[in-house]
């Protein structure tokens, strides 16, 4: 069969239970029908205990589908192709990665990837210098320091530049920016910008709205185990009502473009980003001759 | 009334010393609804830990009703007073089940059995959580157990609750319970509360707005004055209520709007 | 993430044997294992097997529930049975090297039945009774050791909090494995030496957030004005209903009479 666009991840009913065959057995995800493709930058959203985490442990094999099947660039996951060889190309950074560091010092931390491929000191040490480069981390005024002493937000881009040095084609981040403050959140998110803008496939897990708003290409909306909606920012959170409905915020901007049309605005309620929310707010005031 | 005088904090010894706070003076009165904003680093959660005698100051004062905390005789009077709810909902529920969690902090005042159980029923209604009384915690969401948390520092009968990041490590849906509770709390029994976050869109909500950098207070008035200026916030690494941006770029674009808006609501009604 | 139900967990109801006095039950718990290894006979077994689920009826509880205590224990069971069967004397039968011992068989089978009851009666205390109120009774016994120096008020405190942190930790512990194996991390080496140390980049950031978990938590105490046992009182004051006479005197008759029975040296 000729297939010209193999996507980086397919899942194909996709389904996970916890503890099957057991009294405390729960079904965490369900009929999951996806696919990821190269140099994407997708959000998923869903309320707590809606399936996210889950899923995207599928990404890289840490967890095998308890039901249906998912596809490492058309080969099946732990059939075709063995979880440890999509973990060099799909790296997942965890919620709080600052907690898995171990190592005495920066560079030394970062090097756990790498070496676990098994690739020479100085190839390395070299990954190691540029995974700490690409988040924004001069490696000389941090390669010798301990991780522990460290800002939480450094913390946090050292644990994500531990994954970029395993040089993967795609990452996968369970909330990267929580419990940041603005400057850290900022910081991090320029950084996935960067990456994806550089032809890395992103994909991250959030709660806020405004954020997955602001950065994101494409939005999968989950519920109950189930995707409830999968498209562009736009489209996805103009379904305001479904989306409170399950628990969701919308982003400050769709709430007022939401708002303003109730009060008689001609206005598309379709525009998520900070500049697109601004441009239409601006051209309905001159529609009425208010600009 | 809660006063800070001077108050200087040094962690580390000589070389390593590092200032937290740096002649910090404040007041807070009973009733108050006042959010300590800033960046990470920046000495809340130092100064939190001050107002019920966690950390003493190196220098300078904290008095409680006119207690200070650093007399030694008197620190579980103020630990009485001032309620205090940290970041990390899995680190702050000591007992294996939500009402012996409760219970902990009267046993150690040393109320009597009755009096504990009437109190339990009291916190536990106020942050509404009566029906989770037998539950185990690690069986509760994060809102609920921070939710707990309150309801283990109200029913030690404190005048004044100081919330040190308690939403930060919560998904929306936790940190809107935890919000409400503050509200509820401040509504129904008067209680005094001081929310210590690094999020403009939650210190909007407060009566008065502190904000911290490098240890020291920058600003200080309610949220209207404060978010006027938000280039001089986002200098110390605090970042704008959402509204506050957006209508920030609506007004660079041309449109007229007052320089107030903090809220999405206060921003339609500015545009119709 | 959901967490396991451990073995012997407790399991909520409102039964007699629930609501009996906790310091009577872990008291009858240590007369009860005494018994079991006093008695010598396959009959003393039985009557304690039927005084068992005359207690797991009266408590309310699943027998599947309470067998599950046991599972975990199968491999020592194969192995002394195993290891009786081959080596306990007197061979019925030889295969290859290998002599097949009746006697051997029933001694095998005799101290994995020990075993299992043991298991079973001291699950069933732990089944019908809160980790508060074990605790709590066993600060209670304890405390008259505080004379000669036992903190029992804190060795209490620190069960309470080891219980209350273990599903916590599990939890983190398997996260942590889960992130180190998405940086290629193998922890299925064959040369122990290598394998010994894939552990450390999961025992260290367990360590530091055990650390961390531990200042929290003292602020946390502190905060609520915790100074250790002095003048503190306690929400639940055990008292001694008449029942729980009642039911320690009978327990106690019982064990006693299996005893004898179980001395008697008949099979």
């Amino acid at each position: 069969m000729l297939n010209f666009s193999i996507a980086l991840i397919e899942c194909i009913d996709l389904g996970f239970t916890y503890m099957p065959g057991t009294p405390l057995t729960s079904e965490a995800l369900k009929n999951i029908n996806l696919s990821v493709e190269e140099g994407e930058f997708i959000a998923f959203i869903g309320p707590t205990g809606s399936g996210k985490s889950t899923l995207i442990q599928h990404f890289n094999g840490l967890l095998t589908p308890t039901e249906g099947k998912a596809v490492f660039k058309g080969k099946q996951i732990g059939v075709n192709i063995h979880p440890y060889e999509v973990r060099r190309e799909v790296g997942l950074v965890f919620q709080f990665p600052e907690s898995q560091l171990f190592e005495e010092t920066v560079a030394e931390d970062v090097s756990f990837g790498p070496r676990n491929l098994g690739l020479s000191g100085e190839e390395v040490s070299e990954r190691a210098e540029e995974a700490l480069e690409l988040v924004g981390l001069s490696y000389d005024r941090f390669a010798g320091r301990s991780p522990f002493e460290l800002s939480g937000g450094e913390q946090r881009l050292v644990a994500i530049a531990g994954v970029l040095a395993m040089k993967p084609r795609m990452l996968v981040l369970d909330e990267p920016t929580s419990g940041l403050d603005a400057r850290g959140k900022a910081r991090v998110m320029r950084c996935l910008t960067e990456l994806n803008r550089d032809g890395m496939t992103i994909v991250f897990v959030s709660h806020d709205m405004d954020e997955v708003a602001e950065f994101a290409h494409r939005v999968v909306v989950l519920d109950k185990g189930r995707i409830v909606f999968d498209g562009d920012p736009g489209t996805v959170f103009s379904q305001a009502g479904v989306l409170k409905n399950i628990g969701l915020n919308i982003p400050a901007t769709t709430e007022l473009l939401v708002k303003l049309s109730g009060r008689g605005f001609d206005l598309d309620t379709g525009a998520v980003s900070l500049r697109e929310t601004v441009n239409l707010v601006c051209n309905a005031l001159k529609g009425e001759q208010r600009l | 009334m809660i006063q800070l005088k001077n108050v200087t904090y040094h962690y580390g010894k000589d070389k390593k010393k590092i200032t937290a706070l740096d002649d910090v003076s404040l007041t807070i009165k009973e009733g108050e609804f006042v959010a300590v904003l800033g960046a990470n680093g920046s000495g809340k959660s130092t100064l939190a830990r001050h107002i019920n005698g966690l950390l003493i100051p190196s220098k300078g004062e904290v008095l409680v009703d006119g207690i200070s905390t650093a007399d030694r005789e008197e620190l579980w009077k103020v630990r009485s007073l001032v309620g205090i709810v940290f970041q990390n909902p899995d680190n702050q529920i000591i007992a294996t089940s939500v009402e012996d969690d409760v219970a902990f902090g009267p046993e150690n005042l040393g109320v009597e059995p009755d009096e504990i159980r009437s109190r339990i029923r009291e916190a536990l209604a106020a942050v509404d959580m009566a029906d989770y009384a037998k539950r185990e915690p690690h069986l509760l969401s994060g809102g609920q157990k921070q939710r707990v948390a309150v309801a283990a520092s109200l029913a030690m009968h404190p005048k004044y609750l100081v919330f040190d990041e308690a939403t930060s490590m919560l998904d929306p849906r936790g940190s809107a319970e935890i919000i409400a509770t503050i509200k509820k709390l401040k509504g129904d029994l008067g209680i005094t509360a001081i929310h210590i976050t690094h999020i403009a869109d939650e210190a909007v909500l407060a009566d008065r707005v502190i904000v911290l950098s490098g240890g020291a207070v920058v600003r200080d008035g309610p949220p209207h004055a404060i978010f006027s200026d938000i280039r001089a916030l986002m200098a110390v690494g605090v970042g704008a209520p959402r509204a506050r941006l957006i209508a920030e770029e609506l007004i660079r674009a041309g449109v007229k709007l007052p320089g107030t808006i903090l809220t999405v609501d206060e921003l339609v009604e500015a545009l119709c | 993430m959901k967490p396991g139900l451990a073995i012997g967990q407790y399991y909520p109801s409102d039964s007699i044997v629930h609501n009996a006095d906790p310091r009577i039950k872990i008291l009858l718990v240590a007369a009860y294992a005494l018994a079991v290894f006093f008695i010598g006979n396959f009959t003393g077994f039985a009557v304690i097997g039927v005084m068992l689920g005359g207690l797991v009826i009266l408590g309310g509880l699943a027998i599947g529930l309470v067998l599950r205590g046991i599972r975990p224990l199968f491999v020592i069971l194969a192995f002394t049975l195993l290891v009786q069967l081959f080596t306990g004397g007197e061979p019925w039968a030889l295969i290859g090297p290998l002599k097949i011992s009746i006697p051997g068989f029933k001694t095998g089978m005799f101290l994995d039945l020990r075993l299992i009851l043991l298991v079973i009666g001291a699950s069933l205390l732990t089944l019908t009774t809160t980790p508060v109120a074990l605790t709590d009774a066993l600060e209670y016994l304890l405390s008259p050791l505080k004379r000669v120096g036992v903190p029992s008020h804190e060795l209490a405190m620190m069960m309470t909090i080891a219980m209350r942190f273990i599903p916590i930790l599990s939890a983190e512990a398997d996260k942590i494995i889960k992130a180190q194996a998405a940086r290629g991390a193998r922890f299925d080496s064959r040369n122990p030496v290598t394998r010994a140390r894939s552990f450390m980049p999961i025992l260290v950031p367990l360590f530091v957030g055990v650390f961390r978990r531990a200042d929290d938590l003292a602020e946390v105490m502190e905060a609520r004005a915790y100074r250790g046992g002095k003048g503190r009182t306690r929400m639940r004051e055990l008292k001694m209903k008449p029942g729980d006479w009642f039911g320690f005197a009978v327990v106690m008759l019982l064990l006693a009479g299996m005893v004898w029975v179980g001395r008697m040296p008949v099979i």
